[in-house]
């Protein structure tokens, strides 16, 4: 049995009166260990399918099992949860809370937990140096160039120690270098033992993968 | 160096309320917007609920100076004496009286803060060289204050052999001021007379209660009284029947027309402030949620991301009402403050009354945290309502 199931998967959006299938009839198996890229064009599925694997989304058919749960069988507040303990997210627009300064981002998912305050500074200085923010950490995010913001973004993602890392186009906004930066740090994560699941578009985020899962017309090409 | 020598002292431990505050503190034009237009709506109604009640209290206070507005006779009386639009009937006062002890069980009422002024009056018919006169015995400081429309020439009788003539009798007796009269057999001096009254009181003679009651063996007697009541946070029927219990053998009047212009000016000016305040409000909660859903969007994204981090619900809903709850404390606050301030300078404007002391009800600060959540919470709902109804991966995208 492997870590991720995805199950007969599909999504429909109904706007007004049009039906868009999003991904229809997707089976997807991904494991422990995997580094996986997600590519295909524009309006193909890959959002949506990032989203409903976050439980941010809800399937019109199909399940997905994490780690042996069902995942929409569960609650809204007990996939809450489940993000909260399993997934970390890294979007393409960093998607920071930009009245916050970086080490206030960070610990973001520690702010409902039970860590006390001397926890939480060890767990963020760990990550601080893991992505190279430590002399950055009092700044706002705003004040950030794009590469340091999504390396913030990253930091939160990790911090609470998730399996899973869901990107979606973290490079989208950043150019090459900085770009193959970002992908050094979830290479990194992933030889640590995190699931990463990667978005993209570009052909070098494939290469660096461990498999690739193309998408075309919200179906999966074999 | 220094700066992260700083930092490392002001360490905290990162909870939800840090969220909020960080976003009060950050946001501050969206914060100082937030707290001055919930600040003018409370402040403007807290403002008026001071003033209004003020103004009342003044112009209650004014009406219930200007005349009694309860009367107290003897139960079981056939007179047909008119004394101030009430028929007392025949003057044959010596059959019917009140005790004063009993008169006095007033001041026993619940409502007895209410009561303002006993004027007791004993009623005698005598005479004076043989033609019939009207003697009442008064208690001259308690009947000048329910007889605001007296108007004393010389001066008002001080001690018990001193006597006010009405002015009619002055004229009948040709009496002048400092001049003689002799009534079962003491002297009085006139000390005063009173202009024309258009009533039973030009007619009459007025001595010391005291004096009367000796000279006629009436000891502690009196014919009836009248009360002025302050009523404008009791009505006057409340204090009629509980003055009827403790008074068993009076009979208690209320003198109804005073009563009812009396309670029609103030009532209308309460209305008036209440209507006020109520559009005020809802005025301000219309500006508010139209504000709050202006930046629906950038609140919608930013509860996409917490909800992407793992937050639930009441996550969300705890950092959101939070914030809402910090602003509006702080304008209840301010607003509390300043309506006083704001008070003491309308006040004297509206009473013409320049020494009015305000004084402080605990109620109206209440009042004020009460309106500000309550509008901020109600202002602030629907957003969050909608951002909480709305599929995370939506809110994200709204971008
Ligand atoms: N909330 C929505 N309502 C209606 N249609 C939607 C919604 N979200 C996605 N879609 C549609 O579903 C399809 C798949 O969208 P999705 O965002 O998953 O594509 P994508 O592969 O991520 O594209 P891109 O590479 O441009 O990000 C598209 O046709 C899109 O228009
Ligand atoms: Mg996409």
């Amino acid at each position: 049995m492997s870590f991720i199931e995805i199950n007969n998967l599909s999504k429909t959006y109904y706007s007004g009166e049009q039906k868009i299938s999003a991904i229809s009839d997707v089976n997807i198996t991904i494991d422990r260990n995997d580094f996986v890229s997600v590519t295909g064009a524009s309006g193909s599925g890959k959002s949506t399918l990032l989203s409903l694997l976050g439980g941010l989304n809800i399937p019109s058919s199909g399940n997905i099992i994490i780690d042996g749960i069902n995942v929409f069988s569960l609650s809204s507040n007990q996939i809450a949860k489940l993000r909260r303990e399993y997934i970390g997210f890294v979007f393409q627009s960093f998607y920071l809370i930009n009245y916050l300064t970086v080490e206030e981002n960070i610990l973001l998912p520690l702010s409902i937990t039970d860590y006390n305050s001397s926890q939480q500074k060890f767990k963020l200085d760990k990550i601080l140096e893991r992505v190279g923010l430590s002399d950055k950490k009092g700044r706002l995010v705003d004040e950030l160039s794009g590469g340091e913001q999504q390396r913030v973004a990253i930091a939160r993602a990790i911090i609470n120690d998730p399996v899973i890392i869901l990107a979606d186009e973290p490079t989208g906004n950043l150019d090459s270098s900085t770009g193959n930066q970002i992908l050094d740090l979830f290479e990194e994560l992933n030889k640590d033992g995190k699931l990463v699941i990667v978005v993209t578009h570009d052909d070098n985020v494939k290469k660096r993968t461990s498999n690739v899962i193309v998408f075309r017309d919200g179906r999966v090409e074999q | 160096m220094l700066r992260n020598g700083r930092e490392e002292f002001k360490w905290f431990n990162m909870r939800l309320y840090n969220i909020s505050f960080q976003s009060l503190k950050r946001k501050k034009t969206k914060t100082a917007l937030l707290i001055f237009s919930l600040f003018l709506s409370v402040v403007s109604v807290i403002t008026l609920l001071i003033v209004s009640t003020e103004v009342e209290k003044n112009i209650s206070h004014n009406l219930d100076e200007f005349g009694a507005n309860i009367l107290i006779t003897p139960k079981s009386n056939e007179l047909n004496y008119s004394y101030g639009g009430i028929n007392l009937g025949q003057v044959t006062y010596e059959t019917n009286s009140i005790s004063e002890d009993e008169l006095y069980e007033i001041q026993k009422i619940k409502n007895k803060k209410n009561i303002s002024v006993i004027a007791p009056k004993l009623l005698i018919l005598s005479s004076i060289a043989d033609k019939d006169v009207v003697l009442a015995g008064i208690n001259f400081e308690q009947e000048i204050r329910v007889k605001k429309w007296w108007k004393v020439i010389g001066s008002q009788p001080s001690k018990e052999n001193e006597a006010l003539a009405g002015f009619h009798l002055k004229n009948k007796f040709n009496l002048n001021i400092n001049d003689t009269v002799t009534i079962e057999n003491s002297k009085f001096i006139i000390a005063g007379f009173l202009k024309e009254t258009g009533s039973q009181d030009d007619q009459t003679l007025f001595l010391s209660l005291q004096k009367v009651q000796a000279m006629f063996n009436k000891e502690k007697q009196i014919s009836l009284a009248e009360i002025a009541a302050l009523c404008y946070d009791c009505p006057i029927e409340e204090i009629v029947s509980q003055t009827s219990q403790k008074l068993p053998n009076a009979k208690v009047t209320a003198l109804k027309q005073t009563i009812e212009s009396k309670m029609t000016a103030v009532q209308f000016f309460k209305d008036f402030s209440y209507g006020v305040s109520a559009i005020i409000i809802i005025i301000s909660v219309l500006m508010l949620f139209s504000s709050l859903n202006a930046s629906l969007n950038e609140r919608i994204k930013e509860i996409g991301i917490y909800r992407a981090i793992g937050f639930n619900n009441i996550h969300i809903i705890k950092l959101v009402v939070l914030e809402v709850f910090i602003s509006s404390l702080f304008a209840a606050v301010l607003a509390s403050i300043s309506s006083y301030w704001l008070a003491d300078l309308i006040l004297p404007i509206l009473t013409e009354n320049s020494n009015t002391i305000i004084s402080f009800n605990w109620l109206n600060p209440i009042w004020a945290i009460l309106i500000a959540v309550s509008m901020a919470m109600l202002s602030s709902m629907y957003p969050i309502y909608k951002a909480l109804k709305l599929n995370p991966s939506i809110a994200l995208r709204s971008l």
